[in-house]
């Protein structure tokens, strides 16, 4: 037996430094390159996307803010534009959490021909005193050859005590 | 989630504990007010915002692929001129929690704002260092930290005053790391981390006084957290190696005893107890803790090691019996163990490593904060040692982000090919739009089509004994009724036996009649199917007329610029860019497998080693029972 074998094997375990030898740094210089790039690419992508899609003349992008949400936790979110539905969202607790330390979520993202249309959204959540809670809201947009923005925001009310949903037009 | 800010050297780990709780609470400041104290846009004031908040939408969330590709796309757009250089800082905390530290480096550097910012550019420079630190490039983690002042918050401040130890202890200057240790509050838990490293680095130099002396000083800190008492734990172990070595077992003894019966430096301790009651003689008081050890889990190479220590006591002690067969058991076992960890070798060896090593479930992207990647399957259960260490989790992390770019680059692609569709498409559609005169003669016929339906169901529609002769006839019945009409029409008809011909005609048009009604059941059904193909063939091209009014909307917009070359651009890069990644990935799929393997195959030689020092055992042990059965 040697005990002074073991020990060192032992000394080694306990103090070791990393099994693996400092990297030369290629690889990572290479990952972080090819993230950058490809960021770029999905950039470049991103932009086209929307020019080729969604061109400013037909588009209407639609969005969603949430401020505070003391009154209502918002569960889905459902979008209609001239009664047809475009679309119906519903939102984990990890998305609410970003909505309600600022985040705004880009809802929808589509094409309308010049003229006017009825846009409608409709939330359902849990409302005061933890209540089932569902509310709409109504605009309607003039759609012109500049691209429209919507943001629906669902905003406290203090003073109701109640939230409160509008549509803002950009 | 772990708390420790990960470092080259495992010996060299920073403090977490309760102070850390602090430094992760000022994290989430450094994080949730958009790092580096960019206000969070509460509610959005215009379309510029619209498009920030979509970023911070993506960043709270931790998606930073998402959220720099929206931030990427609105500075070219220009779209941030509000948000000003915070925009920038923004991107430069993204990068560097994505991993880009070289990327958030080149932003913070250039960034005009940080310059009237001390405290945002203090804690900038000081998460690079950290950055750097973990990636092992100890210059770069210098020359970071040198550009931190004094302004930082005392918690970062205490750990950047530790880290700047650290790298001078990597370079082997412990004066000056003492000396800036020393320079923290007393009760500071970084002081207890330097002093374990310091001891370590002069253990492994063999210089057992002063790597005992500054075990000893961890003792001395208050231990107050999990993470603290544990790094108690591991000094008062490796201060017992220290002794050992040293010859003074029975100090060593002491430091052994003081360990925790229920913690990770158990098992050492343990084994260290018996080897050190050993040194003293006293194999007795060894056996008790090697065979509490040999019971515990194989995964430990300690308990692993009592195997063999366990029959050397029972030798030691005239039991050549229970020493025989104690190295007859442990060579079972050493064999066994061995098949188990070959078998996990084999397994890691097959294409994919992430599923082997049972990683599936990681699905942050977080570098500065996130937690250790811990592999979860039977493969990896001999890897705890190299699970904790920072190399390896810095490997895992690379491995893990360009898995998942491959993926992003794989959806790219398929939004490209959407692209391309859409632009065929709308060229189509622009060269139809051209032929607008041909659209509108489909659209003239299609209304003719209609009229004719609608003509076709009023007929169905009315009653039999209101239809007129020949009304729903075939195209043979429908000849005799012309024929019919042309001949009462003539005026032929009027000369010579006028009466017998006009007989005669009645004659033939009750006939008719006659025929009409026969068959008028299966025309109207017939017919009715034929209104009914009608409907469905003008719905058809009704829509398709719709659909190419609303492309020609969307066509007859502007058409993007160079869209053809802008397409081809992205085709290529896609395709090159999936070539660099898959290469990429296979670097560091292998550099980890490598990694994993040659550790695992370390313990197999361990193990044969240990079987064979068995085997000797009993050869020995045989040969002296015969010489005394000879004499």
């Amino acid at each position: 037996m040697k005990f002074m074998n073991t020990l060192a094997s032992l000394l080694i375990a306990c103090f070791a430094s990393a099994a693996l030898a400092q990297e030369p740094l290629s690889l990572d210089e290479e990952i972080q390159a090819i993230k950058q790039e490809v960021l770029e690419l999905n950039r470049d992508l991103f932009i086209l996307e929307e020019e080729l899609l969604f061109p400013g003349s037909s588009q209407l992008a639609v969005f969603l803010s949430l401020d505070v949400g003391e009154y209502f936790a918002l569960d889905a979110v459902k979008l209609s534009i001239d009664g047809e539905v475009v679309s119906h969202y519903l939102y984990t607790a990890r998305q609410l959490d970003a909505l309600q330390r600022g985040g705004v979520h880009r809802l929808y993202m589509g094409n309308l021909k010049s003229g006017e249309h009825e846009v409608v959204a409709v939330f359902t959540g849990r409302g005061p005193h933890g209540r089932d809670y569902r509310r709409g809201a109504t605009v309607v947009v003039s759609k012109n050859s500049e691209a429209k923005h919507l943001e629906l925001k669902i905003v406290d009310s203090t003073a109701l005590q109640q939230p409160e949903f509008a549509i803002a037009q950009w | 989630m772990s708390t420790l800010p990960l470092c080259s050297n495992p010996s060299l780990r920073s403090p977490s504990g309760s102070s850390m709780n602090v430094v992760h609470k000022w994290f989430l400041v450094f994080c949730c007010i958009a790092v580096l104290g960019v206000p969070a846009v509460r509610a959005a004031q215009s379309v510029q915002s619209l498009q920030y908040g979509v970023v911070l939408f993506h960043y709270f969330q931790g998606d930073y692929f998402n959220a720099l590709t929206e931030l990427m796309v609105a500075d070219q757009r220009d779209e941030l001129a509000v948000h000003g250089d915070n925009a920038q800082l923004l991107r430069g905390g993204m990068s560097l929690s994505w991993g880009m530290d070289r990327e958030a480096e080149r932003i913070f550097s250039q960034s005009s704002d940080l310059a009237d910012q001390q405290a945002n550019r203090d804690r900038a420079w000081f998460y690079l260092a950290r950055m750097a630190w973990q990636r092992g490039d100890s210059e770069r983690a210098k020359q970071a930290l040198s550009r931190v002042s004094s302004e930082l918050p005392v918690v970062l401040a205490e750990e950047a005053q530790y880290l700047a130890a650290a790298i001078a202890l990597h370079h082997g200057d412990q004066v000056n790391a003492s000396q800036l240790v020393d320079q923290l509050p007393t009760q500071s838990p970084w002081q207890s981390y330097f002093h374990y490293n310091l001891g370590a680095a002069n253990a492994a130099a063999g210089a057992w006084p002063a790597a005992i002396s500054a075990f000893e000083r961890v003792e001395a800190q208050e231990a107050s957290s999990p993470e603290l008492r544990a790094l108690r734990d591991k000094s008062h172990t490796a201060a017992g190696y220290a002794y050992l070595a040293a010859g003074e077992p029975q100090q060593a003894q002491v430091e052994f005893r003081k360990v925790r019966l229920m913690g990770p430096q158990t098992d050492r301790a343990l084994l260290g107890y018996g080897w050190a009651a050993g040194e003293g003689g006293d194999y007795t008081t060894a056996l008790a803790p090697w065979q509490a050890l040999s019971e515990r889990s194989l995964m430990s190479a300690s308990a692993r090691e009592s195997w063999l220590a366990l029959p050397y006591a029972h030798e030691q002690l005239g039991e050549p019996g229970r020493a025989l067969k104690g190295y007859q058991q442990a060579a079972d076992k050493y064999a066994q163990t061995q098949a188990l960890i070959e078998a996990q070798i084999a397994a890691l060896q097959v294409d994919n490593l992430w599923v082997a090593l049972g990683l599936t479930q990681h699905d942050s992207s977080e570098w500065v904060f996130g937690a250790d990647l811990l592999p979860a399957s039977d493969a990896s259960a001999h890897l705890t040692h190299l699970i904790g260490l920072n190399d390896f989790q810095v490997a895992l992390r690379e491995y893990r982000d360009l898995r998942r770019i491959a993926q992003h680059l794989e959806t790219a692609g398929k939004r490209l090919e959407v692209l391309v569709d859409a632009s065929a498409t709308q060229q189509q559609v622009r060269e139809r739009h051209a032929r607008s005169a041909a659209l509108d003669s489909r659209r003239y016929a299609l209304a003719s089509l209609e009229q004719r339906l609608a003509r076709l169901q009023q007929l169905i529609a009315t009653p039999e004994h209101e239809l007129a002769g020949g009304a729903l006839a075939d195209s043979r019945q429908a000849r005799r009724w012309q024929r019919w009409q042309r001949i009462a029409s003539s005026p032929a008809l009027h000369h010579g036996d006028a009466s017998a011909r006009a007989k005669n005609l009645s004659l033939y048009r009750g006939l008719m009649l006659w025929d009409d009604a026969e068959v008028y059941p299966a025309r109207v059904w017939e017919l009715t199917q034929v209104a009914r193909e009608l409907e469905t063939l003008i719905d058809t091209a009704n829509n398709e007329l719709q659909e190419i009014a609303k492309l020609s909307t969307l066509a007859l917009s502007q058409a993007p610029a160079d869209v053809e070359i802008r397409l081809e651009a992205l085709k290529r890069q896609v395709s090159d860019q999936g070539k660099r990644v898959e290469m990429a990935l296979v670097r560091a799929e292998d550099g980890v497998r490598q990694v994993a393997i040659t550790e695992l195959q370390r313990q197999v030689r361990e193990l044969q080693h240990a079987a064979g020092q068995s085997q000797l055992a009993i050869a020995r042990l045989y040969d002296r029972h015969n010489l005394e059965t000879a004499r």
